[in-house]
């Protein structure tokens, strides 16, 4: 279980994450999606108590991380963003020397790593150095050396960046195999397709800022039925803005010299009949994407911005 | 806690000990610089004690030797007495050490007889070595020759004649005048070859080695996120320094230990019996080293920057502490400068351990000196440590 209340961490003017609120249940995965230097991997610190929180409380398994950090990182389980491996050690090694860490020794320790190490797909390439894997299978790896313990509590940090599909693949049904044991698992990517295919619930977060969160289904609702029209070109306020409030089942969401964004119902088949409006009004289009209704357009709708920009 | 510490320490020393260059500069290094360095400088492990055999001296006569020569066998027997190994020849010596004669005045057979006859002596002694040991040896051959002539201003004065008689009548008087001397002390005699290079290599060494690997371990930790990942484990700090500073006290005592062995079993070196104390100094050296170790890596971002200034530092340390030669043939300066530094404070201890033999007692300052700068550096090391 973790729970994260009102959690500011600033980094002198800079605030990397700011009044945020989460709770991660046991067997649930509660995904936390956002663009680059969102604040993820700095909430990610807060809890493992890497980092003093600016304000604000991090509970994990109902300790504080701060006042008891022994009690709290006792059941935790971190899997860094930054593969943390010895290059130099075989994978073996790296798992024991993990397993070690955690008090874990001997025969127990080897049966352990054995273990987790068929688990990630790797029990026949446990003796080799590290250095000679591919990314794929020291993302693997990395995932392996977070759950040796056996953690109640597991803080997943864009596990899956840069590896092939197969690997991402692979991780993804970790993840979800770790869940289905009972941990409470706490997931950060800026892959709208991960956090949909994987999490239970889910916070988007921006600028340090939770913009949304609920479920999927309580997600898509906030996008409404409807899809996106996103279009490029070149767009006048005063003439269009008046004529597309005229447009039926239709919100703009943004609008600039370069751009302009609706939702729209039924996307696809009324596309005709959006570009002539628009064009009528004056606008150029030059670009035209129609996006059905997901996670993704719910972060364009928050923040007017594509999540991968 | 201790536990934790000390599966961290174990972990540490087996990765360190597993890198080619520890194993180089641990095991391979030092064998190589105790032989050649040793060798250059002088071999043997201990230093010379006295001088045990009589040094070869060469009398030569103008004339061939005689049976009947009184004043030259009295001569010959007091550079005996003078541990010189005589031999009396009547042809001229090439070198080494040689007392010459002068010519015979016309008339006279030999220079008993001639001193008799009343002409004046005056024996040259040359020699083609300098510096101490050949002062030494002018000295003793000024003693012989004085003497022979306080013999002869007696035998003159008492009328007596030149014979062997005359000389041992004299040497049985009882004396009217004796001066008793005794010693003030073994004049030192610094150390060198396998004495001085085998210390010292050792005592630079430990400082290599913990400095490179032992501190580059951390750093390349750090750099990898390792010691970040470890901070979100139920681990304290406290047991991770600990771990950390055990690992390197844990290398070092392999690097000294074999070091200690070797020189004794392949260099002749005798440890002495202050063994059990130049054990004790050896950790107080090694805790020294490990406490750097530590405080350096929280100073440096990259592995360059630590192996450059593990270089440098060791180098420069070893250099004026004394590890490279005896700190007695430096100037004085220098000599106050290395009582100054820990390389210095460590080898000072050594030699008077191992090389002149003195008590355990005679190198409690030194201890305390490396053992409140290993607890300084250890807690200056603790305050700076970061997990990245
Ligand atoms: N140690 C730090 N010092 C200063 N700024 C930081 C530090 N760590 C992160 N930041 C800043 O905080 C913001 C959030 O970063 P981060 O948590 O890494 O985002 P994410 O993981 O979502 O990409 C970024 O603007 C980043 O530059
Ligand atoms: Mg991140």
């Amino acid at each position: 279980m973790i729970e994260v209340d009102s959690l500011v961490k600033q980094y002198d003017e800079l605030v990397a994450v700011s009044e945020l609120d989460l709770v991660a249940k046991p067997g649930e995965v509660f995904g936390l999606l956002g663009p680059n230097g969102a604040g993820k991997s700095t909430t990610i610190s807060c809890i493992s108590g890497l980092v003093a929180p600016t304000r604000g409380t991090v509970r994990v398994n109902g300790h504080d991380i701060q006042r008891e950090p022994k009690a709290a990182k006792t059941g935790l389980g971190v899997v860094p963003q930054d593969l943390a491996l010895y290059e130099d050690l075989s994978a073996a090694e790296n798992v024991r020397f993990w397993a070690g860490i955690h008090g874990l020794g001997g025969k127990a320790a080897a049966e352990r790593a054995a273990e987790v190490l068929s688990a990630v797909g790797l029990a026949d390439r446990g003796s080799e150095p590290v250095k000679n894997f591919s990314g794929g299978m020291k993302r693997r790896l990395n995932f392996a050396c977070g759950i040796v313990h056996r953690p109640t509590v597991l803080l997943l940090d864009e596990p899956t960046v840069g590896v092939d599909p197969q690997s991402r693949v692979h991780l993804l049904e970790l993840v979800a195999a770790q869940r289905d044991t009972g941990t409470a698992v706490l997931y950060t990517t800026h892959y709208m397709e991960e956090a949909s295919a994987l999490c239970d619930r889910l916070a988007i977060v921006d600028g340090g800022k939770k913009i949304a969160e609920g479920d999927l289904d309580e997600l898509r609702r906030l996008v409404g039925e409807r899809d996106l029209v996103l279009l490029g070109g070149r767009f006048e306020d005063e003439r269009l803005a008046p004529a597309l409030a005229g447009l039926a089942d239709a919100e703009l969401i943004q609008l600039s010299p370069e751009r302009l964004h609706l939702a729209v119902a039924d996307a696809p088949r009324r596309l005709a009949e959006v570009l002539s409006l628009v064009s009528a009004s004056g606008g150029d289009v030059t670009e035209t994407t129609v996006r059905r209704a997901d996670l993704e357009s719910l972060f364009i709708k928050l923040t007017g911005r594509e999540l991968r920009e | 806690m201790p536990s934790t510490a000390l599966f961290i320490a174990a972990c540490d020393l087996k990765y360190l000990l597993r890198q080619r260059e520890t194993l180089l500069w641990t095991f391979l290094m030092p064998a190589l610089f105790f032989y050649f360095i040793g060798t250059v400088t002088g071999g043997g492990a201990m230093a010379p004690a006295g001088p045990s055999k009589p040094d070869p001296l060469t009398l030569e006569l103008p004339y061939e030797p005689r049976e009947d020569d009184v004043l030259v066998a009295e001569l010959a027997r007091r550079l005996e007495t003078e541990s010189f190994a005589v031999t009396i020849t009547g042809t001229a010596a090439e070198s080494g050490r040689r007392l010459v004669l002068p010519p015979l005045p016309a008339g006279t057979a030999s220079w008993s007889a001639a001193l008799a006859a009343g002409t004046k002596l005056t024996p040259v002694y040359h020699q083609a070595r300098r510096g101490n040991s050949a002062e030494l040896d002018l000295l003793r051959v000024g003693k012989a020759c004085y003497g022979l002539l306080l013999d002869l201003v007696v035998i003159e004065l008492e009328g007596g004649t030149l014979e062997a008689a005359s000389f041992a009548d004299i040497a049985a008087r009882p004396r009217s005048l004796t001066v008793e001397s005794e010693s003030a002390g073994a004049r030192p005699i610094p150390p060198s070859g396998y004495a001085q290079t085998i210390p010292g290599t050792m005592v630079m060494f430990t400082m290599v080695i913990l400095l490179t690997g032992g501190s580059i371990l951390i750093v390349t930790e750090r750099r990898e996120g390792l010691l970040r990942r470890l901070a979100s484990a139920p681990v304290t700090r406290g047991s991770v320094l600990l771990g950390k500073w055990l690992g390197r006290m844990g290398l070092a005592v392999i690097q000294l230990g074999f070091s200690m062995v070797l020189g004794a079993l392949l260099f002749g070196m005798d440890w002495g019996p202050q063994l059990p104390m130049v054990c004790v100094l050896l950790l107080f050296w090694a805790a020294f080293n490990a406490s750097l170790a530590l405080l350096l890596a929280n100073l440096v971002r990259t592995e360059g920057q630590m192996a450059g200034i593990a270089v440098i530092s060791s180098m420069v340390l070893a250099a004026l502490g004394g590890c490279w030669w005896p700190i007695e043939i430096v100037p004085g300066w220098m000599q106050s400068l290395a009582s100054m530094i820990p390389t210095g404070w460590t080898m000072e201890a050594m030699h008077s351990l191992v090389h002149y033999g003195h008590g355990p007692a005679s190198v409690l300052p030194n201890l305390a000196l490396l053992g409140s700068g290993a607890l300084a550096l250890g807690a200056l090391a603790a305050r700076t440590f970061r997990f990245e």
